[in-house]
């Protein structure tokens, strides 16, 4: 468990001058291990994970994956590298409206290298939509359509998980289903690192990493300072 | 999985999809109708541009005889020189023959009509109408060594009253011009006798002939005033068996250049001299140019009218599904698959435009053709090709923008929650 598997050195992340959006973040993620980032909205916490998911690149500073450092890697490069190494789970789903369930999972595959609408229908039978397969996004619910997201996230075998927000647009009980299965993913190994502002769902986590104003504050010391605001 | 995507994202966006094919098939079918019509017209318009008179005009050389010693000159003489009418088959033997549409001779005289104090000065006209000329040596074995001409193949634009004369034997029948119609107050189915009065020193020698009215021609020119029969009717009038005095030529010469015609023909017959018809020869290249460019320029309108119309539906595209493209982006979906959507999409856009295109157009020539040049297009199966290929190019330059706004799209911005 203590094998290092991200590592961000010094960060910084900038839209011009004046927005700071990350401030010099320094940040090891052990292998296995399910992290929680916590903070008030527009404290840079979907910045910093977009980051470390290869879709936005730092201003300043080094990213290394499974010692890969993915900073230097060019626009092509990062998009081969994540959809090899990681898996997004988006607040908003994403899912393309006119493709179904089914296809929607197959699209990943299809990016990533050949489609196999048998390991597809598996996946999806996993998140508990095996009775789902051909429908379309707007005739599931939105705990359905966050579980064909996880499916999609899943298809390609990555080893690490990135969540932002997954249960924010869920009620209590779908988000319940879709954190049993974030769990259940935690204990088969993958490396998840969940991004909400719900204390409650970031103490599932093994680790809490609070992020304000685009530094990190260990959670023992900032939780505090939360609870103040 | 690239169809499926390609396909439902297509079906999904029917209506989008429609515009931007609609763009593209007027466009298409624009330039599908003006080229059929401009292939086809080059080669009718020929045709139908001859029907305003004959292009070539052959006459006897027209050079002064010198008579006299040489050195010792009495004086030139201009003397009345004539053709014969047993070479006329020698036009039909130059190399561009197939060129020649018909040709008719022509044999003047100024006759005259009425009796008495009423006694009218005309211009007869003796001429072919329907005759069979015998080729007597072909320029090749192949050649039909019979050749139907006359006036009405060179005129067929004259504009008759009654009947042409179609029996190339006929000698009591005529055709009159309108003007002579109306001074000499003669209908269709009327007689009259012209005479010609011959100069024997002081001497008149008269001779007469009767003729009945066939057919009333009105071409607006000096045909009005003339008189028209068969040739050897004049011939005989005059005394001047197998004479004529010009020939007058039509060639349909849009690819042969008429200089070789007037060459060939003087080498033919030597004693003639062939001149072309300058001024309409030329008028005629300029209109069918002039036809020609802007055609050429409305199709290049049409085209950008696509290119526009494609483009702004792309655009628009890729703005509404910058989401999707961002996603797919994200989940590894590399440039060049999303450069390959777009591009197959527009193909697609352009080849369902470019074939219902062509089709319109076909319809489109067919208007044009019967409204502007009263005639009908012939569809052309080459067309086809050129109008999916143009449309086909169109899309796809019409794409290239779009496209790069699509690739440029960063799945971090469009994918960012709110
Ligand atoms: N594309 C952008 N251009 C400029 N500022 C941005 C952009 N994206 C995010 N920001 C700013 O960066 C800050 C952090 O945003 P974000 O990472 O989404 O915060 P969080 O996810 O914690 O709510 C916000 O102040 C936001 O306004
Ligand atoms: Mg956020």
């Amino acid at each position: 468990m203590n094998e290092e598997i991200i590592r961000l050195q010094a960060i910084k992340k900038y839209y011009d001058e004046s927005t700071h959006v990350l401030e010099n973040l320094n940040l090891i993620i052990h292998k296995g291990a399910w992290t929680s980032i916590i903070g008030p909205s527009g404290s840079g916490k979907t910045t910093l994970l977009n980051i470390i998911g290869c879709l936005d690149s730092a201003t300043a500073g080094s990213v290394f994956i499974n010692d890969t450092e993915i900073t230097k890697l060019n626009q092509t490069q990062l998009t081969r590298f994540r959809r090899e190494n990681i898996g997004l789970i988006f607040q908003q789903y994403h899912l393309v409206p006119y493709l179904t369930a089914l296809e929607n999972v197959m699209m990943a595959q299809y990016y990533h290298s050949v489609i196999d609408e048998e390991k597809a229908t598996e996946t999806l039978k996993k998140v508990g939509l095996g009775h789902r397969l051909d429908h379309v996004p707007s005739h599931l619910s939105g705990g359905e359509q966050q579980r064909v997201c996880i499916a999609r996230a899943l298809i390609n075998e990555p080893k690490i998980l990135l969540a932002d927000e997954p249960t924010g647009n869920l009620d209590q009980k779908n988000g319940e289903i879709v954190l049993n299965l974030i769990r259940q993913l935690h204990t088969e190994g993958h490396t998840i690192i969940l991004v909400t502002h719900n204390p409650d769902i970031a103490k599932l986590g093994q680790r809490i990493i609070t992020v304000i104003d685009g530094k990190i504050c260990s959670d023992s010391t900032c939780s505090s300072e939360i609870n103040e605001k | 999985m690239f169809l499926r995507i390609l396909g439902k994202s297509i079906l999904k966006r029917k209506s989008r999809i429609a515009i931007a094919v609609i763009s593209v098939i007027i466009g298409s079918a624009i330039a599908t109708a003006l080229l059929s019509v401009s292939l086809d017209v080059s080669e009718k318009v020929g045709i139908e541009f001859r029907k305003y008179g004959a292009n070539l005009m052959v006459v006897p050389k027209s050079d002064t005889i010198q008579v006299g010693f040489p050195g010792v000159e009495f004086g030139s003489v201009t003397e009345q020189r004539y053709i014969n009418e047993s070479d006329l088959w020698k036009i039909k033997t130059i190399y561009w023959r197939n060129n020649v549409l018909g040709f008719a001779p022509f044999l003047y005289q100024v006759v005259n009509v009425g009796e008495g104090a009423e006694r009218q000065n005309v211009v007869l006209a003796g001429t072919y109408f329907d005759k069979n000329v015998v080729v007597l040596q072909p320029y090749s074995p192949h050649d039909n060594p019979m050749f139907i001409t006359g006036i009405q193949k060179i005129s067929p634009w004259w504009s008759v009253n009654g009947f042409w004369i179609t029996d190339q034997n006929d000698t009591t029948n005529s055709m009159i011009g309108i003007k002579v119609a109306e001074t000499l107050h003669l209908r269709i189915g009327d007689s009259y006798t012209i005479h010609y009065d011959e100069y024997v020193g002081d001497a008149i020698n008269e001779t007469s002939h009767n003729l009945t009215v066939i057919g009333i021609i009105e071409t607006d020119g000096y045909e009005d005033n003339q008189i028209f029969v068969n040739l050897q009717v004049a011939q005989e009038l005059t005394h001047r068996p197998g004479k004529i005095h010009t020939i007058q030529v039509s060639a349909l010469c849009n690819a042969c250049p008429v200089e070789a015609f007037v060459e060939e023909i003087q080498a033919n017959i030597p004693y003639v001299e062939a001149r072309t018809v300058k001024q309409l020869a030329s008028a005629e290249m300029n209109i069918l140019g002039k036809i020609e460019n802007m055609m050429f320029l409305i199709t290049i309108v049409g085209l950008i009218a696509s290119a526009l119309g494609v483009m702004t539906t792309m655009v628009t595209s890729v703005i509404e599904r910058q989401k999707e493209i961002g996603l797919m982006k994200s989940v590894g979906a590399e440039n060049k698959k999303i450069i390959s959507l777009f591009l197959s999409e527009a193909t697609i856009i352009g080849i369902i435009g470019g074939i219902l295109g062509y089709l319109i157009g076909i319809l489109l020539a067919q208007f044009i053709g019967f409204s502007v040049f009263s005639m009908s297009i012939t569809p052309r199966f080459e067309v086809i090709p050129i109008s999916i290929g143009l449309s086909v190019g169109v899309a796809l330059l019409a794409s290239i923008l779009p496209v790069r706004r699509a690739v440029s799209i960063e799945p971090a911005i469009v994918l960012r929650g709110e």
